[in-house]
């Protein structure tokens, strides 16, 4: 399952983590999977409502309350030079909101006193042509997040049956038309990519594709499963889709059936810590399904092989199965959590909150409970890592 | 992919022998497995979107295949029964992700009532399993699923190309991490800040560089283990090296001591990809360009009205009416002279000014070409450059997007706060508003006080019955009629005399017609005159009647205690009304005041008659309503608008970039910026393109609904590491990966796309013509014509096209040396300092090109000693690709390559030797060995020199070194 990384922006380790210290769940096994989307080409009359820039706002600001109407009284009015006026008065006439009156003067349409009321620049698309995106089971609209085509691939069914390590999920049911009127009723419309206004939808082609996903099948503390399920989108639990993958019976079954016998589970980590040079190591089963291996500190390495230091207390994702790599060397642990740390006060600017954050998230996956900034300094002082404590010092 | 099947008559199922057996076993693992037949009917039943059903090939069955209907939790296997009247359940499995998979590659929907039976014996006479209806509509889900699958999203070619692309593009990225390795560092002891001019938030220090070894200038560093202090040095002087970082850096993070380390960005890897990705997805604005780029197939060229603004030849002309009707790409070929910059800003200015839906984008691969042409772009046309700061040309810095937005705050910022000071009145203005509406009001309750008074007091003293007293009232009605009848006289004459003014600025010719009518209205005007006079004469005596009637009543009555009463109490209120008349008059006054700067009250007359002064007033009040109402808005927008101005400049960009008529940007630039990133272009003109790899033209090319190349295939090609051709194996030897890593897209296309989308330009105006003719000949087939006469004036050099020629000199002394750092060759170094020397006493604007880095350090090092000037030397020195798009008086160029092997190196490009030598608009001075250079073993770079020294020798100055040392003198 190594095309996983091709297809997905992080590796699946980090969607283990979210499921274990992010939701305090026990993961037990991870499935590489491929969900039916449809793609609706849609066309329909649309008014999207963006936030005025500074330069527009005034100059409608201008007409509609100052009484000026021309290019050279706005520019003096404003002290702007009069070729970028123009310039803006051709956009602002260009997306409906400026006219000419029969005098010459320029006056706001019915759209621009709208706007000019709302403080929100309309615009109104027509014949707008758009792809939006519905679940493949109940037709619900995927969220704005699942739009931004520089991470989220749609897979074509050609491409999905060529996605090495992914598994198509399969749906029967077929695009609810309705959903297209029922849009209109959204109240959240940023949160599913829904423009200000959408009249008269129509369909005009639907295209089954394929959204990549990890769907983690895990343990809440007092029992019970979830299927939490990472898109490409983030690396954390997409809520709509977890509810999605919790609620079609089809996945739920599949995904409960899926049970690769303990026998050949055990294989496949003892055989991979072998690669790894790690011999006689006997991963133990929890109940609920997954897996744990305890190393001895020898085993890790600030990095390179056997295991980079990161890995501790982290997972590794064997297939299907779900291990947990685990060392009692608590200063080892210690000082795991604080390579953590380092590198992500590293990367880049980190606010305290940021730090703390992960601080605790880490804290609790190394065994250390929720440790606080003043507690994650001590250790940094303890351990002699000064150009830490220097970056927790400098935080904001 | 799913295909519906409704089977209209019940499909009867009925156990197979081991299904129970089969179903006991497997639910002790999967309790979700049914019970038996009855439940699994139960299931089939419950999915009333229909079932999904597949075909699976099975030996056991007649037909060949089984059947695999699906619930939503298990999978339940069928076998037809022989006389094909009922299927056989054989077999239950648990519904796994292996058969999502299977049902995600196609499956049949199938409607149908089901019904269980418990023996095939009592499925009825007559009844159809449905088998061949199911089978054929499987099989033609077989045939549209290979259809579909046989039809991918992109040609093979296509995806070919792209996936080149990638491949090269991954094995650049992977060269630039292992180079980066290897590259040295530099320690640094302090740090300070600097106070360098800046007009983007970003850091800027300065960095005392310990143990000698300092970074390029431009060369990108950060410091040691900071990814966030990122940036490029600016200036490097005395062992201090400024950095400007490519965002804010915070001094207290700034470690005081430690190390710069050269640095590599990853964007350009990152764009270049992306704009391959977008390919891929067919997602690029330009929609036919894989069509143009891989299948050499284009779309027609639209006429388009559109008239230059400067006089263009024919070629020129010609590439700007392609350039503004292509559909998706076009090419324009510009040798050296040929005004491809004039070519491309007319262009740009046509778009701008109405011929373009869009926005243009100017792009090329280095600042310097991009800046060339965003200069010569006309005022009318509003420019944007997004780039580094430091790397753009002065010419062109006026257009940054940074400094355009700082001056653009800054202008408004200083101008509104001037205009709001102006407004400041306005609000004092609208309270004497409400305070005169007040004041006017007082007034006539003055006036009526009066009036009241007044009334009374006549009433009184006609009480008191004297004779004169109805000779006064007779007297005051005959004046007040004779002021009436006056009034109405006096606006008739006006109005005659108004009307002969008129008549008098007539026409001459339309005097005979008019005269008539000017004559009557002068009697009728004279007339009114005359009665007005009269009617004057008669009020003048009445009054003075009235006046000696009110004075013979006022000594018979004001003894009258009643009378006396009245008339104190008049006088009071008249007193009263003047009192209220100042009051309003100087709330008026006021409010001109508050106004003065925004709007010009006009003065109410404070001596005019009391009534007229209180129409005036109310009159001023009224107009004064809805002017304040707007001048109040007025002053908040405008006060509003000069706050937010002054928030961060950043704000103004994106506004900036989309009222730009042209945004300019380097390649990678265009994409990499994020100002621009989201944005989208009607056109892209990319300049230089001869020098750009297909990977790197991609990035402007799919942002753009369509494309011009301008270039020049004959010069600098783009340029490929060698150590690049060495990551790629074999594949380098490939013909399609050499095409897209070592020629560029200008030169893939020209010869491929048909002369409707390439125009050469051929009218040259730069070099002299014997310079010209030998480069035409050479490298454009003789097709270069110049339209340009240069008087030639040189004291040295009796012809434009001169060579002096080393060989003259002892082999020792004439020889190129090998040093650690590259090539170089003293005697040509020498010589060459030398000439650049005496032209630049003679104040000529002059270049000097050498071939190799070393070579050039050695030129720059003997010239620092004899010019004090070091940027003249700087920018006067450089390798050739420093120079490709310059020009100047006198180009100096020298060879380097002397050697008994006659190797030539790298000057084996030919076309390397084309820019340099057409830099030159007045004098080209060749300098090197020409004995050797005559027998290269190179046959091209052979064949050149064969053509250059004929045309030497028939049209050119061949001289011996010593000859020019001797005309020229040693430098002192």
């Amino acid at each position: 399952m190594s095309a996983g990384k091709d297809l997905m922006p992080y590796r699946k380790e980090r969607a283990l983590e979210d499921t274990a210290f992010g939701h305090g769940f026990t993961p037990a096994r991870l499935f590489p999977l491929l969900l039916p989307v449809w793609q609706v080409d849609v066309r329909a009359t649309t008014v999207d409502g963006k936030p005025y820039e500074l330069i527009d706002r005034y100059l409608e600001r201008g007409i509609a309350e100052c009484g000026l109407g021309a290019v050279a009284e706005l520019a003096a009015f404003f002290a702007l030079d009069e070729v970028l006026v123009d310039r803006a008065v051709r956009f602002l006439t260009g997306i409906g909101h400026l006219t000419g009156t029969p005098d010459g003067r320029l006056a706001l349409t019915e759209l621009g006193r709208d706007s000019h009321r709302d403080q929100v620049r309309y615009v109104v698309e027509r014949q707008d042509r758009r792809k939006l995106y519905f679940d493949g089971y109940t037709s619900r609209p995927l969220t704005r997040r699942h739009y931004d085509a520089g991470v989220v691939t749609f897979l074509t069914l050609a491409e999905a049956r060529a996605a090495d390590g992914f598994r198509l999920l399969a749906t029967t049911k077929g695009f609810r038309r309705e959903t297209l009127t029922e849009l209109s009723g959204y109240r959240d419309r940023e949160h599913y990519n829904l423009p200000h206004r959408l009249d008269r939808p129509e369909s005009l082609s639907e295209e089954c594709v394929f959204l990549p996903v990890y769907v983690i099948r895990a343990v809440r503390p007092g029992g019970g499963i979830r299927c939490l399920t990472y898109g490409q989108a983030a690396d954390t639990a997409d809520p709509e889709l977890s509810e999605l993958c919790e609620q079609a019976p089809e996945i739920q079954a599949a995904l409960a059936h899926e049970n690769t016998s303990e026998e050949e589970q055990r294989t496949r980590i003892t055989n991979w810590l072998e690669r790894k040079g790690l011999t006689g190591h006997r991963p133990v089963r929890f109940p609920h399904g997954g897996w744990q291996v305890v190393l001895p500190s020898s085993a890790f390495q600030p990095s390179g092989p056997p295991l980079p230091r990161a890995s501790l207390g982290s997972f590794a994702a064997l297939s299907t199965t779900v291990v947990r790599i685990w060392c009692e060397d608590k200063e080892l642990r210690e000082q795991a959590l604080l390579d953590r740390v380092e590198s992500f006060v590293k990367a880049r600017r980190r606010s305290a909150e940021e730090v703390a954050a992960l601080g605790a998230k880490v804290g609790r996956q190394l065994g250390s409970g929720t440790i606080d900034l003043p507690a994650l300094r001590a250790m940094a002082v303890t351990a002699g890592r000064d150009a830490l404590v220097s970056s927790l010092d400098s935080l904001n | 992919m799913l295909k519906t099947v409704d089977l209209r008559a019940p499909v009867f199922l009925v156990p197979g022998r081991k299904l129970h057996e089969g179903i006991v076993k497997q639910r002790r693992d999967y309790p979700a497995l049914p019970g038996g037949l009855d439940e699994i009917v139960a299931n089939l039943s419950a999915r009333r979107d229909g079932v999904p059903v597949t075909f699976t090939p099975w030996k056991g069955s007649d037909a060949g295949f089984s059947v695999q209907l699906t619930t939503y939790a298990y999978v339940v296997r069928l076998g037809l029964s022989g006389r094909g009247d009922a299927y056989f359940v054989n077999w239950v499995a648990p519904l796994r992700l292996r058969d999502h998979d299977e049902l995600a590659k196609g499956c049949l929907l199938v409607r149908a009532v089901w019904r269980p039976v418990l023996d095939i014996r009592q499925v009825p006479q007559g009844a159809d399993a449905g088998w061949n209806g199911m089978f054929r509509a499987w099989q033609q889900l077989q045939t549209e699923l290979g259809n579909a699958t046989g039809a991918p999203q992109l040609n093979a070619q296509h995806a070919r190309f792209l996936d080149t692309l990638d491949r090269l593009n991954d094995a650049v990225h992977r060269l630039e991490h292992e180079n980066a390795d290897q590259l040295p560092t530099y320690p640094y002891s302090t740090v300070e800040p600097v106070g360098e001019r800046r007009y983007s938030a970003a850091g800027m220090y300065r960095f005392h560089v310990v143990g000698g070894v300092t970074p390029e200038p431009n060369a990108f560093v950060q410091v040691r283990g900071e990814v966030e202090q990122r940036g490029h040095v600016t200036r490097v002087t005395d062992g201090k090296v400024t950095v400007r970082f490519d965002r804010p850096v915070d001094w207290a993070r700034l470690a005081q001591q430690g190390e710069l380390t050269p640095t590599m960005t990853d964007v350009a890897y990152a764009k270049r990809r992306d704009a391959i990705a977008l390919l891929r997805a067919r997602q690029a604005r330009n929609s036919s360009l894989l069509d143009v780029l891989v299948d050499h197939r284009v779309q027609p060229i639209d006429q388009v009205n559109a008239e230059p603004g400067e006089e263009l030849d024919r070629g020129q002309l010609a590439a700007f009416s392609k350039s503004l009707g292509v559909r998706d790409l076009v090419i324009v070929l510009g040798p050296p002279g040929t005004g491809k910059t004039r070519t491309i800003t007319q262009i740009a200015r046509a778009h701008a000014l109405g011929a373009g839906p869009g926005r243009l984008l100017v792009a090329s691969h280095t600042n310097r070409a991009v800046d060339n042409v965003l200069a010569k772009l006309p005022r009318d046309v509003m420019v944007v450059r997004v780039g580094n700061e430091s790397k753009i040309d002065p010419d062109a810095r006026q257009f940054l997007l940074e400094r355009f937005a700082a001056d653009l705050r800054g202008q408004v910022i200083a101008t509104t706060a001037d205009a709001v000071g102006r407004y400041a009145g306005v609000p004092h203005a609208r309270d004497w508003h409400a305070e005169l509406e007040r004041r006017i009001a007082k007034l006539d309750e003055a006036f009526a006080t009066e009036e009241g008074w007044r009334a009374e007091w006549i009433a009184r003293r006609r009480i008191v019955g004297v004779p004169a007293q109805e000779k006064a009232e007779r007297l005051a009605a005959r004046l007040a009629e004779l002021e009436r009848t006056a009034a109405g006289a006096r606006s008739k004459a006006e109005r005659l005399s108004q009307r002969l003014a008129r008549a008098r600025r007539r026409l001459p010719v339309l005097a005979f017609l008019t005269d008539a009518v000017t004559r009557r209205r002068q009697r009728r005007l004279a007339t009114a005159n005359a009665r007005l006079l009269a009617l004057g004469e008669e009020a003048s005596t009445t009054k003075q009647a009235l006046d000696q009637a009110e004075a013979e009543v006022d000594l018979a009555t004001r003894d009258v205690p009643a009378v006396r009463d009245a008339r104190a109490r008049l006088d009071g209120a008249v007193r009263e009304s003047a009192e209220r008349r100042k009051e309003a008059i100087a709330a008026a006054t006021a409010i001109a005041a508050a106004l003065g700067p925004v709007l010009p009250v006009p003065p109410v007359d404070s001596a005019a008659e009391p009534g007229a002064m209180r129409q005036a007033l109310g009159t001023l009040h009224a107009q004064l309503g809805p002017h304040l109402q707007l001048l109040t808005a007025r002053r908040a927008v405008l006060a509003d608008w000069h706050e937010d101005v002054r928030g961060a400049t950043e704000q103004l960009h994106p506004e900036l970039i989309r009222y730009a008529d042209v945004v300019g940007a380097t390649c990678i630039g265009a994409a990499s910026r994020a100002e621009i990133a989201d944005e989208e272009f009607d056109l892209t003109i990319v300049d230089e393109a001869g020098q750009i790899a297909t990977a790197d033209v991609l990035v402007p090319l799919v942002r753009a609904r369509r494309a011009v190349l301008v270039g020049d295939h004959r010069q600098l090609p783009p340029i490929v590491e060698l150590e690049v051709l060495a990551l790629l194996g074999e594949a380098a030897h490939d013909p399609a990966v050499q095409a897209l890593l070592q020629r560029s897209t200008l030169e893939n296309l020209v010869g491929a796309l048909p002369a409707s989308h390439v125009e050469m330009l051929t009218q040259q105006r730069r070099m002299p013509k014997v310079i010209a003719d030998f480069v035409s000949d050479t490298f454009y087939d003789g097709k270069l014509r110049t339209m340009v006469t240069r008087v030639h004036d040189d004291d040295v050099f009796a012809s434009p096209l001169a060579f002096v020629d080393l060989s003259d000199l002892p082999e020792a002394k004439r020889r190129e040396r090998s040093t650690g750092q590259g090539r170089e060759n003293v005697a040509e170094a020498r010589l060459l300092s030398r000439l650049a020397t005496h032209y630049h006493v003679r104040g000529k604007e002059w270049a000097l090109i050498v071939p190799y880095a070393a070579q050039r350090r050695l030129v720059v090092s003997i010239l620092q000693e004899h010019i004090p000037d070091q940027d003249v030397v700087q920018s006067g020195v450089g390798t050739v690709d420093s120079f490709q798009g310059g020009e100047r008086d006198v180009i100096l160029y020298g060879f380097t390559r002397s050697n008994s092997a006659a190797q030539v190196g790298f000057l084996d490009e030919l076309r390397r030797a084309n820019v340099a030598f057409t830099r030159a608009k007045q004098q080209l001075v060749l300098v090197g060995d020409l004995e050797m250079l005559l027998r290269a073993r190179d046959t091209g770079f052979r064949e050149l020199m064969r053509k250059l020294h004929e045309h030497l020798l028939a049209d050119g100055d061949l001289r011996r070194s010593a000859e020019i040392w001797h005309g020229i003198g040693e430098l002192a």
